[in-house]
């Protein structure tokens, strides 16, 4: 993607943010932002086409598919997102540096250290496999326009972007190193929440804040009480019902 | 690069002008309002909510069927318009309808775990439901993992159910051809446990979309034509998108348990699941079932739902395909006809 091409298509996106923001009604906001941001990855997609562009490889890259973020952005870190956004409640776009993690803990212990080395180095072969997923899937998109009789049309291409996208991702996402990469950051992701844990517990120690295991144990207790009233309801509902049932036989 | 024909103009930028204008006046305006059908709310049990929908003009059968809807997304999906609800088609043909909505879980409700949903509030909705019409045994269906939990509980409450419909459910989770099953293999799902000890729903929607993530992401935007030259199609369309982006967070307990229980061991299929120390074992159901799957299903491909007949006598059990995928299944108007036409010979 040309930087050219990004402004123009910028331009169109803020455009496009203008009019809505004016005139449309709150409700389809969202619905039609979603729509616009695909439609200018198209037109970008079409424009390169257009160009003669020679590595289209980053119209595949994976991140750019989730994107909800603006019509050109390049959200390579968004698979990241998905991780993260797991662990905390405002996903950060920025993949966290070793550095950066550091601040959230007082003291990193090795093992912290550990778990966010183990976790960046899955993140980064990840994302080396999404790199080849998209020049992959270039090669596979240009065996398809060359196979078809005269010059591809826009939409043929389109429909080339999308069978060569979904057919290189299967594959791609069903090898070892991929399933071992995702395997690898999940367990990473995992053994940092303990640490994380370990440490909220100690922080609520020394600030007599209640701990997670209060937290929890309170919530067990709503829990079990919520389910003992409903019981209790039901069993008072079904007798009352069987008194009901019994009085209109005998009358 | 290959020769490439470019086109004269742009398509989409015109059909994308068009829509706007159409958003701009008010009477043009697309009604974005779902799940309209009639309806009371029956019972109600912290965020579960269970509705009885009003019935038409028509002579009423007597077995109620109660639709079972997936904890992930919203069970509006199965009344979404007047053209497109599988509720106001057994309405029609005179079915007393009634929904379990499980509601949006939060932070309080991260303890909840299969057995609470299926022991305790699914069953405490059939009671319901039997003691207001003053029967029996009710009639189940069951769609993707609501289909799952209704299997279970026809299993361990059989007195309780006359018949059973299974859509688009998933029985054996390891077939070949899963990917996400493949994938939920190699995760460790309480590492997708948030601060509020659930899984968020965008998480779960995220997870759903990288299945295939350059048609869910990309390409069912692509051509918005016909958006403009028909209102309807633009109202469904941005209803379907309304519901894809409704995701209620999962229960963080039970989330786990499904996920390791059903997607890693595969307990169910392999007749080792238990709930609160009762096995679950589908060959004790012994009413009889339906089993409808998709055949573009990429969720619950066939494979996995035909499964079922492993494990249901013959002279119980009946499958049949319909056109589409995962949703698509009941809610397109292709399908619905074919799908009522099943349903209502098989109920009746």
């Amino acid at each position: 993607m040309t930087n050219n091409a990004k402004t123009s298509f910028e331009t169109i996106f803020e455009q496009f943010q203008s009019i809505v923001d004016n005139t449309i009604p709150e409700q389809y906001k969202p619905l039609l932002a979603h729509l616009n941001e695909q439609g200018l990855f198209y037109q970008q997609f079409i424009q390169s086409l257009n160009n003669k562009e020679a590595d289209l490889s980053s119209f595949w890259a994976l991140p750019n598919s989730w994107g909800d973020n603006g019509p050109a952005a390049e959200h390579t870190n968004d698979w990241f997102k998905l991780f993260f956004a797991l662990n905390a409640s405002s996903a950060n776009s920025e993949p966290p540096s070793i550095d950066t993690a550091w601040s959230l803990f007082n003291q990193p212990t090795q093992q912290t250290v550990e778990s966010l080395k183990a976790l960046q180095r899955a993140f980064v072969d990840i994302n080396q496999l999404h790199t080849e997923l998209g020049q992959l899937a270039l090669q596979r998109f240009e065996k398809l326009q060359q196979a078809v009789d005269g010059e591809p049309t826009e939409a043929q291409s389109c429909k080339h972007w999308l069978q060569a996208g979904e057919e290189t991702f299967k594959k791609v996402t069903q090898t070892e190193p991929y399933l071992d990469a995702q395997k690898r950051l999940f367990e990473a992701l995992k053994q940092l929440k303990t640490q994380q844990q370990a440490f909220a517990t100690q922080l609520s120690q020394q600030l007599g804040l209640p701990s997670q295991q209060t937290i929890d144990d309170l919530k067990n207790a709503l829990h079990q009480l919520r389910t003992e009233f409903a019981q209790y309801k039901e069993h008072t509902e079904a007798t009352i019902h069987r008194f009901e049932q019994r009085l209109k036989k005998r009358h | 690069m290959p020769a490439f024909k470019p086109s004269n103009k742009n398509q989409w930028q015109d059909d994308f002008a068009l829509l706007l204008e159409r958003f701009k006046t008010f009477d043009e305006q697309p009604d974005l309002s779902v799940g309209d059908s009639q309806k009371t709310l029956i019972h109600q049990e912290n965020k579960l909510r269970l509705f009885r929908y009003s019935a038409r003009q028509v002579k009423q059968k007597k077995t109620p069927v109660l639709i079972v809807y997936a904890l992930v997304n919203r069970p509006y999906i199965t009344d979404l318009d007047q053209d497109r609800s599988l509720v106001l088609r057994l309405l029609e043909m005179g079915y007393p309808v009634y929904l379990l909505d499980w509601g949006y879980p939060d932070s309080s409700d991260s303890l909840t775990d299969l057995n609470d949903y299926i022991n305790g509030q699914l069953y405490r909705c059939v009671q319901q439901v039997k003691r207001l019409n003053q029967i029996k045994k009710i009639d189940l269906l069951g769609i993707c993992q609501g289909g799952v939990f209704s299997l279970c509980y026809s299993a361990l409450h059989r007195s309780d159910i006359r018949k059973l419909v299974t859509l688009v459910t998933p029985v054996d989770f390891h077939t070949k051809d899963n990917p996400l099953s493949l994938w939920t293999q190699h995760i460790e799902p309480t590492a997708l446990i948030n601060t509020t000890g659930n899984i968020a729903g965008d998480t779960v929607s995220l997870l759903f979309k990288t299945l295939k993530p350059y048609q869910l992401n990309r390409d069912n935007y692509r051509q918005i034509e016909h958006l403009n030259k028909n209102k309807r199609a633009l109202e469904h369309f941005l209803r379907m998108e309304k519901w894809l982006r409704d995701n209620p967070d999962l229960a963080g307990q039970a989330a786990v348990e499904f996920m390791h229980s059903f997607y890693q061991q595969n307990k169910l299929h392999k007749g080792q699941l238990s709930l609160a120390d009762q096995a679950v074992t589908l060959a004790n159901i012994q009413c009889p079932v339906l089993n409808l799957y998709a055949k573009l299903d990429h969720i619950v491909p066939p494979s996995s739902s035909q499964a079922l007949a492993q494990h249901i006598n013959p002279e119980l059990y009946q499958e049949h395909a319909l056109e589409g995928g995962h949703i698509g299944a009941f809610t397109s108007l292709k399908t619905q006809k074919k799908l009522t036409s099943l349903l209502v010979n098989w109920l009746s």
